[in-house]
This record gives C-alpha cells, sequence and structure tokens, in this order.
C-alpha cells in the first residue's frame, strides 16, 4: 500500500502551513501557528455558530449544535477520532503524522473550555500515533492526554465503536442509539470528533472568525482536506477553500479523465469531472477510463460485504448478496441486476451503524452512473472488454 | 389439618405447571415457525406464573399448618430447618430460583430499557433450570406421599417430560439465522 | 408517538414481530423484519407491547422518545 505523504495546497495554507519542511515539532509548530489561545467555553460555542464548522468525518454535524448539546458540567472527555477506517483517506493520518501538535491544541484548548479532565487519542495508524506520543512528551498540558490504537475494520472508526474500543470494550458499533454528548465514554458526556475537526478549531482559535471566513463559501467559509487518489499524477492529501470546483482539484493534481468518486467507499460516483463546487467531502478519486467500472466496484461491493462487523443480519446478508449480485452483474447475468435492485432497497437503515446505508449508496450511484457499461456487461458481449487494474484499492494495513 | 392437604396439593401441581413450562420452553426455543412459537410462548409463560403462584400458596401452607414443624426463618436461612433439613433446604433453594426466575420473565418487557439486562438475560433464566431440578429432587425427597407410587410416578413423569423436550431439542437443532462471533450475548 | 425501534445487534430473525404486527412489520428474505410505517397509532399499541414481549431476543423496543443525530 502507498502511503501518500506528498501534500500540497490551493489558496492559503491553513491545516497544511509550514509542513513543506515535514513534521512539525513542537518549535516549528509556535514559530509557524503561534501559541494556542486560551478561550471560553462560550467563545469556542460563539466562533463555530459563526463560521458553520462542520465535524470533518463525513458526517459534517454542526459543532456548534454538538457543543450546545453537551449539559453545563461533568464532561469526562475529548476524544479525537483518527481511526480513519475509510480505506482510501489519508488526511487524518497525515495531520497527526506532520502536524500533531495543532490537533492537541484544538484537543486541549476545547478540553480546558469544557471543564473536561480527559484528551483521548485513538489512532490506528502505528506511524501517527508514534508522531502524537512523542509530540505530547514535548507538551506540558495540565490534562490526561491518551493515545490508544484501534482497529482497522471499517465500522470501527464509527464514533461510538472507537468509545467501545476506549473503554476496552470490542470495536463495534452498540445496538442502542445514544449521543456520545449524553452517554459516551463510560456513560459520561463527551465531545467525540474527527482529527481534522479539532485541526480547524485550532486554527479558528487563532484567526478568530472575520479571518478564518476569508476564504471558502459564505455558508461554510474555511478550508478543507482531501485525500486524491486513483488515476491522478500526484495523489496526496490537498488542503483547498471549501467549495473549490471538483475540475480544479482534477487538473491541479493531473487526474486521467473518467468517472470520479467522491467520499470514498460510502460516498457517490459522478460520470466525469464537472464545475462541482466541493463541500463536505473528504475523498476525491479518479478512475480513469482503461479500467473496468462494474469490476472495480463489484471488488469494493466484496470488501465492503467483508468490513461488516458481523452483527446485524441485514447487513451480514444484504451486503454478502449485494457482493454476489455484483459478480454476476459483471458475468452478464441479468438476474444480478434484478436482485441486486432489491438487495439495495433491504440494507439502508437496517443496522446499529451507517455502514450497510453507506455501502448502499455507493453501489446505487455505481449502477446509476454506469449505465452503459452495464449495457454492455448484460448485453451480448457480456462484458466491456477492459480488465480491471484495481484502481480502487480495498486492502487496508 | 385442611392446609396440610393444601399445601401438598399446591406443592405437587406447582411442580407440574413449572414442568410444562421448563419443556415448552425447551421445544420453543428451537422452533422456527413464528406463530408457532408464539403460541408456545405464550403457555409456557402462563404455566410458570400459575406455577409461581401455586409455590407461594405451598410455601405459606406449609409454614401456617401445625402438622410440621417449619419456621419462616427457613425462608432467609435454607439450611436451618428442623423437618427434614436436607429436604428443607433444596426446596428453598428451588424457591429461589424459580421465584428469581419468574419475576424477571415476568417483568423482562420492562427491563428490556436496560442494556445490561438484554444480555444478560439469558443467563438470569439459567436460575429457572436450576430450580427446576432442585424442585424435583424437593419432591423426591420432602413429601409425605414421596414413596408412594402415584406421587413417585408424577415426579418421574416431570423428569421423564424435560429429559424428552431436551431430546427432541437436540433433535430438531437449527443454528440461528446469525452467527456472531466473539460476542458475549 | 410511539415507535418501533430495532436493536439489530441482538435481532436472530426470530420472526415474531411479524407475526403479531402484520401490518407494521414485514419479513425480508433472510427472516428479519422490515418496519413498514415506523409510526404506531393508539389502536395499534397493545399489539405492538404485545410483540415487544414476545421478541426471545429482547431485540424490539418501543420508544416514545426518538433521538437522532
Amino acid at each position: 500500500m502507498k502511503t501518500l505523504q506528498a501534500t500540497s495546497v490551493i489558496g492559503d495554507a491553513r491545516l497544511l502551513a509550514g509542513l513543506d519542511q515535514g513534521r512539525l515539532d513542537r518549535q516549528a509548530h509556535l514559530w509557524t501557528h503561534g501559541a494556542q489561545p486560551e478561550l471560553t467555553r462560550a467563545a469556542y460555542s460563539e466562533l463555530c455558530e459563526a463560521v458553520g464548522l462542520k465535524g470533518r468525518g463525513g458526517a459534517a454535524f454542526p459543532v456548534a449544535r454538538k457543543l450546545a448539546s453537551l449539559p453545563e458540567r461533568g464532561i469526562e472527555a475529548v476524544v479525537v477520532n483518527g481511526s480513519e477506517s475509510e480505506p482510501i483517506s489519508r488526511k487524518d493520518r497525515m495531520l497527526l503524522t506532520l502536524s500533531p501538535h495543532l490537533v492537541l491544541d484544538g484537543a486541549t484548548g476545547l478540553a480546558h473550555a469544557l471543564g473536561a479532565p480527559h484528551v483521548l487519542i485513538a489512532v490506528h495508524d502505528a506511524e501517527a500515533a508514534m508522531s502524537v506520543r512523542e509530540a505530547i512528551l514535548e507538551r506540558g498540558d495540565r490534562l490526561a492526554i491518551e493515545v490508544t490504537e484501534t482497529p482497522g475494520r471499517f465500522v470501527a472508526g464509527e464514533a461510538r465503536a472507537v468509545l467501545s474500543a476506549l473503554e476496552g470494550g470490542p470495536a463495534v458499533p452498540p445496538g442502542r442509539k445514544v449521543l456520545p454528548t449524553q452517554q459516551g465514554y463510560h456513560r459520561r458526556p463527551t465531545f467525540l470528533s474527527n482529527v481534522e475537526t479539532f485541526a480547524q478549531l485550532a486554527v479558528l482559535a487563532r484567526m478568530g472568525s472575520r479571518r478564518f471566513a476569508t476564504t471558502g463559501v459564505s455558508a461554510e467559509p474555511g478550508t478543507q482536506l482531501l485525500t486524491v487518489a486513483g488515476a491522478v499524477q500526484r495523489p496526496g492529501v490537498i488542503e483547498t477553500p471549501i467549495g473549490v470546483p471538483l475540475d480544479t482539484v482534477l487538473r491541479y493534481t493531473g487526474a486521467d479523465p473518467g468517472p470520479v468518486l467522491l467520499g470514498g467507499y460510502h460516498g457517490r460516483w459522478l460520470p466525469e469531472a464537472s464545475q462541482q463546487p466541493l463541500q463536505g467531502t473528504g475523498i476525491v478519486l479518479a478512475l480513469g477510463a482503461d479500467t473496468c467500472p462494474l469490476g472495480e466496484v463489484h471488488r469494493v461491493a466484496q470488501w465492503l460485504a467483508s468490513q461488516s462487523a458481523g452483527q446485524c443480519g441485514p447487513c451480514v446478508f444484504g451486503l454478502a448478496g449485494l457482493a454476489d449480485d455484483f459478480g454476476r452483474i459483471v458475468r452478464g447475468d441479468t438476474s444480478g441486476w434484478y436482485d441486486a435492485q432489491r438487495h439495495l432497497g433491504l440494507v439502508p437503515g437496517r443496522g446499529a451503524c451507517a455502514h450497510p446505508d453507506g455501502a448502499a449508496r455507493f453501489l446505487a450511484s455505481a449502477l446509476e452512473v454506469f449505465d452503459d457499461d452495464l449495457r454492455r456487461h448484460l448485453g451480448e458481449n457480456r462484458g466491456c472488454g477492459r480488465p480491471v487494474h484495481g484502481v480502487l484499492e480495498v486492502s487496508h494495513g | 389439618m385442611t392446609l396440610w392437604y393444601v399445601a401438598r396439593a399446591a406443592g405437587v401441581v406447582a411442580m407440574i405447571m413449572f414442568t410444562l413450562a421448563a419443556a415448552l420452553g425447551i421445544v420453543s426455543s428451537g422452533n422456527r415457525r413464528p406463530d408457532r412459537r408464539f403460541w408456545l410462548q405464550y403457555v409456557h409463560r402462563s404455566a410458570a406464573v400459575t406455577g409461581l403462584v401455586l409455590l407461594i400458596a405451598h410455601v405459606f401452607a406449609v409454614i401456617a399448618d401445625s402438622n410440621v414443624e417449619i419456621s419462616p426463618t427457613v425462608l432467609l436461612w435454607p439450611f436451618g430447618s428442623g423437618y427434614r433439613p436436607f429436604a428443607m433446604a433444596v426446596g428453598t433453594l428451588a424457591l429461589y430460583g424459580l421465584v428469581f426466575a419468574t419475576i424477571a420473565g415476568a417483568a423482562r418487557g420492562r427491563l428490556a430499557r436496560f442494556a445490561a439486562f438484554s444480555r444478560y438475560w439469558r443467563t438470569i433464566h439459567i436460575a429457572a433450570s436450576v430450580g427446576w431440578a432442585l424442585s424435583i429432587g424437593h419432591a423426591l425427597l420432602a413429601g409425605t406421599d414421596r414413596t408412594a407410587p402415584w406421587m413417585l410416578a408424577i415426579s418421574l413423569s416431570c423428569l421423564t417430560a424435560v429429559v424428552g423436550a431436551g431430546f427432541y431439542r437436540a433433535h430438531t437443532y437449527a443454528p440461528p439465522t446469525l452467527v456472531r462471533a466473539g460476542r458475549a450475548r | 408517538m410511539a415507535r418501533l425501534e430495532i436493536d439489530w445487534t441482538r435481532c436472530d430473525g426470530h420472526g415474531l414481530c411479524a407475526t403479531l404486527l402484520g401490518g407494521d412489520v414485514a419479513l425480508d428474505e433472510w427472516g428479519f423484519p422490515v418496519l413498514k410505517g415506523r409510526e404506531i397509532t393508539a389502536g395499534e399499541l397493545p399489539d405492538a407491547r404485545r410483540a415487544v414481549l414476545a421478541c426471545p431476543a429482547l431485540a424490539l423496543r418501543l420508544d416514545k422518545s426518538v433521538k437522532g443525530y
């Protein structure tokens, strides 16, 4: 597996500032970003509200609303979810590896403001974990900061699965829907968010809402991290203003023409590059034109089925069924298409986490966008004549 | 003297009811037909609750009756009975198991709100099996009529019914639709 | 209004809920419940309660306050 370390920037460098020199230690971090100001809880709420900051883990939940749903006192922990279980995404481990102090500033700053005694960091990547541990030793925070390595299964990155793993339990989502802000770490109120969210908080605390809002779109100002992968010349993590056109990103990274996947293996397909503004997505993958799209999707379907935690019937049987359906579609068996249509209706909303929903969204959008390929596979030739190159990576280290 | 008859009758019928509940529980847990299973479950629960009522009647009657000297303290300390101490101890332990399991079962709907209860429900329900087995032991050891052929026949039929249900269950065993690996259920 | 909720990590697909609540619950091809309407009216409440009690896996719940992220 390639470890993407190449970083580049379109527009302002905020989260990625100073990284052209490599990893920022404490001194380089302070030199680049300055010291973290001490803000109150009210100040954080106001800032997040003013710039409409959203969680960067995929669900795009407004941070201000998450803060508002926490009780006045008794907040147990601030949890940094760095498990990054989506196999294409690299942005979180990149931040933790190269700019750990920015993430730690965001997390400890908020923990002080909320009066939370614990900062817990869930990391899957060994290199990232080492970098964060090293960074903690350089700091003098008056807080209990803990780094825990969590397993790499797709559903292990879900917020409640991460909390369960941090408590020493299995890294699977519990069957009951509880909010971490009410019943989080050890059933106590907890603020949990994605790594990038904390880095954004650290930047926002330093810049203030007005300077923060000088880039991006008016409803959601600021920058975002994108992992660009697939058939591109310069894959890696890039920082762009929110709302940057997809075209610009693809041209900047030297992408081959062809279909584009937004948001990873729980995301959606686009038939080709467009002017569409990128907002609320962390992954851009160019498929290129010389691989068989349905064959690629079939491999991912098998992988998605294998990533089920095996807890919920509709996910276990539905995703296995869909993997089989897509196999038949690729081989030119029309019954596979009919079964897939039925199974896609039976999977969403029927699990303890959003894995079945995300997987169904990805597969449904493939059937919609790869319409022409479907006809070639289900028609006389029983295929599109292209091999499967494995542009969509499915191994996860 | 009437109380003594009530005590014995209630005890015997309670044992039959719990046997019925146990046998139906064993049979229904392997049944894959929902409509049939619903009725089996209904009779299973009714039998258990009837058994509980009769069991309480049995305990009250035995203590209140002057024929034998059984103090209410035996309910708190099962090993202190003057009258057939060993059989009384077995009976009291059976009482604990059955009352605990039946009350937990009756309150199952309300307690299901708590995640811990749902997780340990099957473990909790083992108390019923233990209680039932002890109640058969109590019947073979304690009753006035324990050596009478008809009473012996009832006790042994109860034992046979449950063992038979167990064989039936093992014979018709179908694995659950979803086998969850490595998870405490 | 009340709503049926399934704890999918507990559901074993016994199917008793669909027997009792044919109007609200169907079974999919693997035997797992599919909730149709999701809102339980006052008239259906007794049957819904019965279904909750009947579930052998304790996977069905009647939630009067439904929260979501």
